[in-house]
């Protein structure tokens, strides 16, 4: 029986699951640690209520990419709700109130599922990439130890 | 070539946008007057439409509501299609729409005819109940709309208060 060549295959396997958890990261770490952030701290403030509500509005209503405002379950119905509301706010320039921060609180929540989904699946392809690249090595030390 | 000719009609799937292809919940109501001799009908339509888009709003949308019989639109008349327009549609929002047509005995019949209503009994009673009109016996059409970015709007309205 012919014998497979598996190492391209190993290389090749761990270079892609490699680059998917490079973007994957990237993702994630843009939601993490640069948006979020931002966000949290604009519904956190006591003072211009409003313009702050607002801008932290536009940025959540930009969805993250995982979580995106469409497929939704029962659970998270009432976003359409929340989306469909403070649009015609805006548009029809409504002030944002203190007590809008509960809801604009779901629509964060939602972002931050998003984002740890990123980061978990991010983590798999990580995995995947090392398991790559373990076999790889295993099978290159293999092929050397019968050659010599 | 080719394979770009394969990722150009996948990318095109990524900004595709639904249009309107239902109405919700629509009703008619049937209302008689006698004049000139000759019984004139007054068809009030209620119903609404729906933009399940979540990223673009549909502005000056305009549509068709057609009648059918379940499997071929009814005959032209004046109460097939109704026309109709809507100023705006947001994401995730059902408008209302509610429209009277005036007709007379021809235009209606049709409509009677598939919902199994005598045309005797409308007139005798001075009209109908509210009718409740299934899937299949009515149809919207779209006939033009123009659609922008939920995001560019609203980036535009905080500007413009700016």
């Amino acid at each position: 029986m012919k014998k497979i060549n598996d190492l391209p295959l190993y290389w090749y396997f761990s270079i892609v699951t490699a680059v998917i958890a490079l973007i994957l990261s990237l993702i994630a770490g843009y939601s993490i640690f640069m948006l979020e952030p931002d966000i949290k701290k604009l519904l956190s403030s006591k003072e211009n209520i409003d313009e702050n509500y607002k801008k932290a509005y536009l940025k959540l209503r930009d969805p993250q990419i995982f979580a995106r405002y469409e497929n939704f379950d029962a659970i998270s119905q009432p976003i359409k709700m929340i989306l469909k509301d403070f649009d015609k706010k805006i548009y029809q320039k409504e002030k944002f109130i203190q007590e809008d921060n509960a809801y604009l609180e779901i629509l964060l929540e939602r972002r931050i599922l998003g984002s740890r989904l990123t980061r978990n699946s991010m983590i798999f392809f990580v995995l995947l990439s090392i398991l790559g690249w373990g076999m790889f090595f295993y099978e290159r030390a293999k092929k050397e130890g019968e050659y010599s | 070539m080719r394979k770009l000719q394969v990722l150009l009609f996948l990318l095109s799937f990524i900004g595709c946008i639904k249009a309107p292809d239902q109405l919700d919940s629509t009703r008619i109501v049937i209302r008689t007057q006698i004049e000139d001799n000759k019984v004139k009908y007054t068809v009030k339509i209620i119903t609404s439409i729906r933009n399940m888009n979540n990223d673009n709003a549909f502005f000056d949308y305009e549509g068709e509501i057609y009648f059918r019989d379940g499997k071929n639109r009814l005959q032209k008349s004046l109460i097939n299609p109704i026309p109709f327009t809507v100023p705006s549609i947001f994401p995730f929002e059902a408008v209302p729409i509610n429209l009277e047509v005036k007709a007379g005995e021809g235009d209606v019949k049709p409509l009677l005819d598939v919902l199994e209503i005598r045309a005797d009994d409308v007139v005798k009673n001075g009209g109908t109940e509210e009718i409740y009109i299934q899937e299949k016996y009515i149809e919207l059409k779209t006939l033009s709309y123009k659609n922008r970015s939920i995001q560019n709007i609203l980036k535009g309205k905080i500007n413009e208060k700016n």
